[in-house]
């Protein structure tokens, strides 16, 4: 009747008689001679009750003080035993399936089964008696790990992250045999040990024996061996249809042809796929299909390289295997457009370097229009601060004007070079620039987009570039007024920022490839090279390994994979990104999502069985009501004028 | 002795009270004044113990003889006035910030030496005293306020056979004065009721202290009466004003009775001046004796 006063203290609030007491026993009577004695006497006849009444009070007053004293003191001296205290001390290990099926949506209870799991991981703390101590167990990379030992009322911790691994369910017993027994446990009666497993699809499992202790929890039927331990397994989610990718391959198109490449993906499952390019909203395109192609036709001045796949399915229980981002290759340099100022005639000096630098390309050249747009694969601006659409800029004397500005057209004396920063990251190392002149020289005006690589005493910042989505070389050097073209550092310097560019165009790496699979890099060379996971792309939150070093042999090539989490991963070289891939996860009995529907159990039967009240038991309560009744009846006296 | 009962401004102003009463005397010689007494002249009166400056003449040689110790032999004379001060001694009296006893003491001194100037006998005793001390206009005016100072408290009794035998001794000749806070009524009632058997007028001084109308209590308190038994009472507005109501009964009870048997009836708190009140008296003639 009053257990729940028991674990908040509140029969403390019994002591409130022992005020009462005090305050009876310390009430001072302050002394004073007075004459009139037998007026007195007679005033305090005709004031004072009765002195059956005063009696009256008093008794009930003593009844009501000791019965709420006697009930607090009975309390505090633990005169009901706790029945717990018979029974041996419970070791329940709580184990969640963190596999990826567990991340399966549940739209009747508007949350995926790991989290139903959690909560009912929680429920189970919740219900274990004061002795008992629970440890979750969790996988991690397929193996079985235990943690903390918990009591009742602890925090369960956050959910484990989602586990691509196979599970190891052999390993269990290990893990169990590792984790002993947690402190404080009483040696005698041994304590029970038990499984209970929270899942979505439950392993084949041996039947086994229920626990003394626990056998209210469960039927007979529904304990199975796990690990070498008797243990029940509960399962949460509901059946669902899964729509997902299986596959997804890229081939990059044959040189010459108008098209990046060709992406054939196939799907399972009902739904959708839609393919949108990163930043082209307006070039999304849908396949009503379960396997499609989809020749990529990129604009040149791409911005980003990538697309995402994506499934749209109605009622999708799982969402890990609905979206693949695809790094595309670099487009190659096929076209090159050559700007002039208007009204001068064509330079063929700069026209026969590029010529020589980039044999084979298709080269255009014509004057700048306000206006009129420029695209092709690599723009050369002759002094033009045009805003063309390409993956490259070679600019002379002018800039774009989001990628900085440049001053006037002044004299740059050779020799007068200072400084010539090395910037590994982009691929090329500038040469010496000492007999560089001319007497229409552009410097760079502080504050722009692109980073200095070399400065000129008097004219200052006359060579910058910047790489990335789209390269861009600035030279302050007019062509017609200087020597650029004509002593070797000025083709030495296009001939590496050209390579640079080509290298890019290279293939490392597939661009997508499955996260189980091994697949191998072909740098061309030996070099020591880095994975890693990008962390904001993917489906995240899930254990393994999110950066790889890998050393390629004498001939360039190294063998990648199997990686352990899905998502998309840079190809790194002394910093410097080769390349991206994606790996995607496919696992046809994850991406299934099964689920075997089995009810709950009973968890308040985690707690022993409580013996038998006896009148001990209840005696304190039976105190706390006479107190109760007692102050009722004094109420009612005084209510009724009977007593004063 | 006599300083604690009055101060020097105080004796000064009954001295001029004594003046006046000698005036009244003036008008007769000793004797002259009818004695309400019927019957033979001088005779004995009563004994009171020597004391310095009395006339050896009047020590009576033979009970010096039995007991050892001087006494003086008073007679009266007829027309000669008798004022008998009768102090009720109950424990009761001894009470109050201003205290009722001293009080008491003081107003029947004063009284008394205003007495002895007019050549009046007074007589001094406690209600339950053996002895009755007789003071003439002879005597010194300090033996008697010694003998009123040693006056001590006592606990309550009823009148002692001496004070009835000289309340019938001199009756018509007697005024009887007694101070008392009538808290033990019964002997006062009971001397008043001899006092008018032998037609002896008689004034009682009815004595109260505040604190005893308005009592300063309150709260939870354990009462320690001077006469009866403790009692504890928690002691608020309520009970304070049924105890005022009965104080105030009770009072005006004894008033009633006091003047059922012919006495006079003065109330006095013990906090004021005596002087008003033996001015009262005088003017109600009470000390004209024969007249």
């Amino acid at each position: 009747m009053l257990e729940f006063a028991r674990g908040q203290f509140l029969w403390l609030f019994a002591l409130v008689a022992l005020f009462f007491v005090v305050f009876f026993l310390a009430r001072r009577w302050k002394r004073a001679t007075v004459t009139y004695g037998f007026i007195w006497q007679r005033v305090a006849r005709r004031v004072r009750p009765p002195a059956w009444k005063r009696l009256l009070r008093l008794l009930l007053t003593l009844l009501v003080s000791s019965a709420m004293l006697s009930s607090a003191a009975l309390y505090a001296a633990g005169l009901q035993p706790a029945a717990q205290n018979e029974t041996p001390p419970l070791l329940l290990f709580i184990v969640i399936d963190n596999s990826p099926s567990m991340r399966a949506f549940s739209y009747t209870h508007s949350q995926t089964r790991q989290q139903m799991a959690q909560a009912r991981a929680r429920q189970l703390l919740n219900s274990l008696a004061p002795q008992d101590r629970a440890c979750i167990v969790h996988w991690q990379l397929g193996r079985p790990v235990a943690g903390p030992f918990l009591k009742r009322g602890d925090a369960a911790g956050p959910a484990p992250r989602t586990d691509y691994a196979l599970a190891q369910t052999e390993e269990l017993a290990g893990c169990f045999a590792a984790v002993g027994l947690p402190p404080h446990f009483r040696p005698a009666p041994e304590a029970v040990r038990a499984v209970w497993l929270l899942t979505d699809d439950p392993p084949a499992l041996k039947s086994a024996e229920a626990p003394a202790r626990l056998e209210r929890v469960a039927p007979a039927a529904r304990w199975k061996s796990l690990g070498g331990l008797p243990g029940v397994v509960e399962t949460f989610g509901e059946a669902g249809e899964n729509a997902g990718f299986i596959e997804a391959v890229f081939k990059p198109s044959p040189a010459g042809s108008d098209d990046r490449g060709l992406l054939t993906a196939r799907l399972r499952g009902q739904g959708k796929a839609e393919a949108l390019y990163l930043a082209f909203k307006w070039d999304t395109m849908e396949k009503d299909a379960r396997s499609f192609e989809l020749p990529l036709k990129v604009p040149h001045d791409l911005d980003s390289d990538g697309l995402d796949l994506l499934v749209r399915s109605e009622r999708d229980i799982l969402t890990l295997d609905d979206f693949i981002r695809v790094p595309l290759p670099r487009s190659p340099i096929r076209r090159i457009l050559i700007l002039r100022p208007k009204g001068e005639e064509p330079n063929p000096l700069l026209r026969e370097g590029m010529e020589l630098l980039l044999p084979g390309r298709r080269i255009e050249e014509r004057e700048a229009v306000a206006g009129e747009g420029a695209e092709s694969d690599l723009v050369v601006m002759d002094r033009v601060a045009a805003q063309p659409r390409a993956r490259a800029l070679l600019c002379f004397g002018a800039l774009p004007p989001e990628l900085g500005e440049v001053e006037p057209a002044r004299e740059a004396k050779a020799g007068l070079f200072e400084a010539r920063a090395q910037r590994p990251w982009l691929g090329f190392e500038v040469p010496n620039l000492q007999l560089l002149a001319g007497r229409e020289a552009f410097p760079l005006r502080p504050g722009g987009g692109l980073t200095p690589l070399a400065t000129h005493i008097e004219a200052g910042v006359l060579l910058a570039a910047s790489t990335g989505e789209r390269d861009v070389l600035y030279v302050g050097y007019s062509p017609r007024q200087s020597n650029f073209l004509f002593v070797p550092e000025g083709p030495t310097l296009l001939q590496r920022w050209l390579n640079a560019l080509l290298s890019r165009e290279s293939a490392w790496i597939p661009p997508l490839l499955p996260m189980s699979q091994t697949t191998e890099i072909n740098a061309g060379a030996p070099m020591a090279l880095e994975v890693c996971l990008d962390p904001d792309v993917g489906p995240g939150y899930a254990y393994g390994a999110e950066s790889y070093s890998v050393m390629t042999g004498l001939d360039g090539r190294a063998r990648l994979g199997p990686l352990e989490q899905p998502g998309l991963y840079r190809l790194l070289h002394q910093g410097r990104e080769l390349a991206r891939f994606s790996a995607y996860w496919v696992d046809e009995s994850e991406q299934a999502a099964a689920f075997v529907p089995l009810p709950l159990l009973d968890e308040q039967a985690l707690v022993p069985a409580a013996r038998e009240p006896t009148w001990v038991d209840w005696f304190p309560e039976i105190l706390l009501w006479v107190a109760l009744l007692g102050l009722l009846l004094e109420w009612l006296l005084w209510l009724a004028g009977i007593t004063d | 002795m006599a300083e604690s009962l009055f101060t020097e401004q105080e004796l000064a102003r009954l001295r001029r009270l004594r003046l006046a009463g000698e005036r009244v005397r003036a008008s007769a010689l000793r004797g002259e004044r009818r004695s309400r007494q019927l019957g033979s002249g001088l005779e004995f009166g009563a004994y009171r113990p020597y004391s310095q400056g009395d006339d050896l003449r009047r020590v009576d040689w033979n009970v010096y003889g039995r007991l050892d110790q001087l006494f003086l032999k008073l007679f009266e004379a007829p027309g000669q006035l008798r004022l008998l001060l009768a102090l009720d001694a109950a424990p009761t009296m001894d009470f109050g910030a201003h205290n009722k006893w001293l009080a008491a003491k003081r107003v029947l001194a004063a009284l008394g030496l205003v007495a002895q100037a007019t050549a009046d006998r007074v007589l001094l005793t406690r209600y339950e005293d053996t002895a009755v001390q007789s003071f003439d206009a002879a005597g010194s005016e300090q033996a008697f306020l010694e003998a009123v100072s040693a006056m001590a408290i006592s606990r309550a009794a009823l009148p002692s056979a001496a004070l009835r035998s000289a309340l019938a001794a001199r009756g018509r000749d007697t005024v009887l004065l007694a101070a008392t806070d009538m808290q033990s009524k019964d002997g006062t009632l009971s001397l008043l009721s001899e006092a008018r058997r032998f037609g002896v007028r008689a004034v009682v001084i009815c004595l109260h202290a505040d604190e005893e109308l308005q009592p300063r209590l309150e709260g939870l308190t354990r009462l320690s009466p001077l006469a009866g038994d403790a009692l504890k009472l928690r002691i608020d507005a309520p009970v304070l004003e049924a105890y005022r109501k009965e104080v105030e009964d009770y009072r005006r009870a004894c008033q009633a009775a006091i003047r059922a048997t012919g006495a006079g009836y003065i109330e006095m708190s013990s906090d004021v001046d005596v002087e008003p009140v033996v001015v009262e008296l005088l003017r109600s003639g009470l000390l004209e004796g024969a007249r």
